[in-house]
């Protein structure tokens, strides 16, 4: 898992290295973005993808499927078939944006909230946060009313519960373990 | 049962909603990537520590029990089917940790610490819980091992001797007495302090079930409360029926209640039964968590668990509590004697030897005497105990030098016994030493010892005083010597005992006494005559296959 994980990196970062270099940071990010599309469908997966079938019929059969719009994206998708490496495909399009993310300084989070949230304070909210080594914090906002009230944010695997439901759950355990001690 | 007071509720909700005041903290968090079989692996929680527990959605909590370099293996304390992938985890930052202390002595808990006696809840405050995963105590905060700590067997104190904070590994394959000796050190301990846990000088014991059947944890617990050991014994236990998981965590939840007393400067020997058992638990674990294996299918780092595990046996320094004030008082000890069970003898497969690497010492254990009635089986040629010797009561350094020579120069000429009549007198004169140093080693269980009488008896044996004896007159004698001594020369074995010597006069009076004891022996006995006429060759019986020891090999052909 880890393994995979790593081979895919090395895959997208020297992608979007070679793209930046070519201005085509953009397009090869359309690209990747219509390759997971096409993919999620399982008859094309299936096919592209699947165990059976020659290389020369199953990327015939990616090309008829998503047509690709910068001459960088089909030479990478060739050197991908020809490496036997295809299995990436459908991962390579978070893991490219991830590249790009990382060039600009930025990382991607969520904040949830049981109403929507003014766009002025939601880029305040990001402001006031300090992504690692000084990146820019860029939020989502995902609206969840089961919240009832207050902010939940999660940036780069660490999460900060500030919901009225968070702190009635924490209330709850903290009863639980509550020592009812005879004294 | 707890009576519970509703005022008492209303106050501590009240005191409880006050103090859950405003808890933002940013918590670690990572993804469930797999789940099933009890047990998770999370993508993320950076940052987990080994044993942290986690909070997975739904109430349920696990526990962090293999890290690695993007993911992380938690066993489930809930059901996994309220958990599935993509769900958010949670660290805690709190390690799993069970209760400690003296409310535990007499108890016999589950691997997280729960009484499993039906003796009621134990009672215990927030300060009692502690990690089961513990810092072992730096160079600075130890001090060498320098007290004994008596097993009540003959054959180990003599040959074998065990100091307070060391690590002593008893090995062999099933059925060779290995639990024994356990219990029988347990029993051993009623001697220092009376069996009553609130004496200080009393030495408290741990004995972690690991793996076993419930039947042998049963009989443990019977054997300890039937002697009176039970009152300062802690049983642990975590039966094969248990998962995997606990049987996996159960040694150390022991060593916490352990160190936790060690701390408060008391002395505590804890028995892990066995650390191959928990092995093959945590390549359990392993396996559901799709941990890729390695020697022997054991996971690579089940040495480094054990290592550490033992790392935690200490003598702690006089003034420990001044250079850490974690320890409550200084000089406490926790001795740790690991069991380890072998497949025929492989004393090479991994478990053991990695053991081995990491004990100071070890007693070996083997089918081969134990079944031809030489118990403990314990095979002394092979046996060591690199610490202990500096621990040693003096009289029994003293005298265990004449023991262990008699004793390996009768290995040697063992082969040749058969042989009886072509043997010269001298090589006849050891045989007959050896084979009573051997007959004096055995014993039965239940009946430790008390060092004293130790003394007595070896050194009844070295110096030539049971030569004349028959074989099966040993034991005998060796009873009636000490039921003599404590009737009419009790100054004898008080003397000993007190000066931890054999002073000058006290020699003497001994070898008189002895002398005295073994006339009424044969006198009572009516074989006066038949032992003095006896002839060499009938006093010197062919030996027990493979005697007191020497290299594992073939017994040779001999009866008794
Ligand atoms: N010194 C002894 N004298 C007589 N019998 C003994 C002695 N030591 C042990 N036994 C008996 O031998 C049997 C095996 O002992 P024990 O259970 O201690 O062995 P073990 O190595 O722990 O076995 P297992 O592998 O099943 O855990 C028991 O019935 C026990 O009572
Ligand atoms: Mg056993």
């Amino acid at each position: 898992m880890s393994e995979s994980s790593r081979l895919l990196r090395r895959y997208a970062r020297a992608l979007f290295e070679t793209a930046r270099e070519g201005n085509a940071v953009a397009g090869v990010g359309r690209d990747l973005g219509s390759i997971a599309t096409a993919l999620a469908d399982p008859s094309v997966a299936s096919t592209v993808l699947g165990a059976s079938g020659d290389r020369a019929s199953k990327k015939k059969a990616f090309e008829r499927a998503v047509p690709l719009e910068t001459p960088l994206s089909r030479t990478f998708v060739d050197f991908l078939f020809q490496r036997r490496r295809e299995g990436i495909l459908p991962a390579l399009a978070p893991a490219f944006a991830a590249e790009v993310d990382r060039a600009e300084g930025i990382v991607r989070g969520v904040v949830e909230a049981a109403v929507p949230l003014a766009d002025a304070d939601l880029r305040a909210i990001e402001r006031a946060l300090d992504g690692p080594a000084g990146a820019r914090v860029s939020l989502a906002l995902r609206v969840d009313p089961a919240l009832v009230g207050g902010l939940r944010i999660e940036v780069a695997g660490r999460r900060l519960d500030a919901t009225v439901r968070g702190r009635l759950a924490a209330l709850r355990e903290d009863l639980l373990e509550a020592p009812l001690r005879q004294t | 049962m707890v009576e519970i007071r509703p005022g008492e509720v209303t106050a501590v909700l009240r005191q409880q909603i006050a103090s859950a005041k405003a808890r933002t903290d940013w918590k670690s968090v990572g993804r469930v990537l797999q789940v099933g079989d009890g047990v998770a692996r999370v993508h993320g929680l950076e940052g987990c520590m080994m044993s942290e527990l986690l909070k997975f959605p739904e109430g349920v909590g696990g526990v962090a029990l293999s890290l690695e370099e993007d993911n992380v293996g938690a066993v489930l304390f809930g059901s996994d089917r309220l958990v599935k992938e993509g769900d958010v985890v949670e660290s805690t930052g709190r390690l799993l940790s069970v209760p400690t202390g003296e409310a535990l002595l007499g108890r016999v808990v589950n691997a997280l610490g729960e009484p499993i006696d039906g003796k009621g809840p134990i009672q215990v405050t927030e300060a009692d819980w502690r990690p089961m995963e513990g810092r072992s105590p730096s160079v600075i905060e130890r001090q060498p091992v320098k007290e004994p700590l008596q097993t009540g067997i003959k054959a180990i104190d003599a040959m074998i001797p065990i100091g307070r904070g060391q690590r002593e590994l008893i090995i062999g394959d099933r059925q060779t007495g290995k639990t024994a000796i356990l219990i029988d050190t347990f029993l051993a301990q009623r001697t220092t302090g009376g069996g009553d846990p609130r004496n200080p000088a009393q030495v408290l014991c741990i004995y972690v079930a690991t793996g076993q059947k419930q039947s042998t944890v049963v009989d443990v617990v019977r054997k300890l409360e039937e002697n009176g050991a039970m009152p300062y014994t802690i049983v642990v236990s975590a039966p094969a029926g248990d998962p995997a998981s606990l049987q996996f965590l159960s040694p150390y939840a022991g060593c916490a209640m352990g160190e936790r007393l060690r701390d408060e400067g008391r002395h505590v020997v804890i028995g892990y039964d066995d650390l191959y058992k928990q092995a093959t638990a945590y390549r359990q674990v392993m396996l559901l968590l799709r941990r890729p294996p390695g020697r022997e299918a054991f996971p690579g780092d089940i040495f480094n668990l054990h290592s550490r595990l033992l790392e935690r046996a200490a003598k702690l320094a006089d003034d420990a509590p001044k250079k850490n004030p974690a320890f409550k008082k200084g000089g406490g000890s926790l001795t740790a004697l690991p069991v380890v069970e072998t497949q025929e003898g492989d004393y090479a497969a991994y478990i053991p030897t990695n053991v081995i690497s990491i004990t100071d010492g070890q007693i070996y254990l083997e089918a081969d005497l134990f079944n031809a009635g030489v118990r403990p089986g314990i095979n002394v040629g092979i046996s060591v105990s690199r610490v202990g010797g500096n621990a040693q009561v003096p009289a029994m350094r003293k005298i265990a030098g004449g023991l262990r020579i008699g004793l390996a120069q009768y290995r040697e000429l063992r082969s040749f016994a058969q042989f009886g009549s072509d043997l010269d007198k001298a090589t006849l004169a050891q045989i007959t030493r050896g084979q009573r140093l051997e007959e004096l080693l055995k014993q039965g269980q239940f009946v430790p010892v008390p060092v004293e009488d130790q003394v007595i008896s070896i050194f009844a044996g070295t110096k030539g005083h049971l030569d004349d004896l028959r074989i099966d007159q040993v034991r005998p004698f060796e009873e009636a010597l000490r039921r003599f001594l404590h009737e009419r020369h009790p100054q004898i074995p008080a003397s000993i005992r007190e000066t931890r010597k054999i002073e000058e006069g006290t020699e003497k009076a001994l070898v008189d006494a002895i002398a005295a004891a073994k006339t009424e022996f044969l006198r009572t006995s009516g074989e006066t005559q038949k032992a003095e006429a006896a002839p060499p060759k009938g006093r010197t019986e062919a030996p027990a296959p493979k005697g007191a020891g020497g290299p594992p090999k073939k017994p040779a052909a001999g009866s008794h």
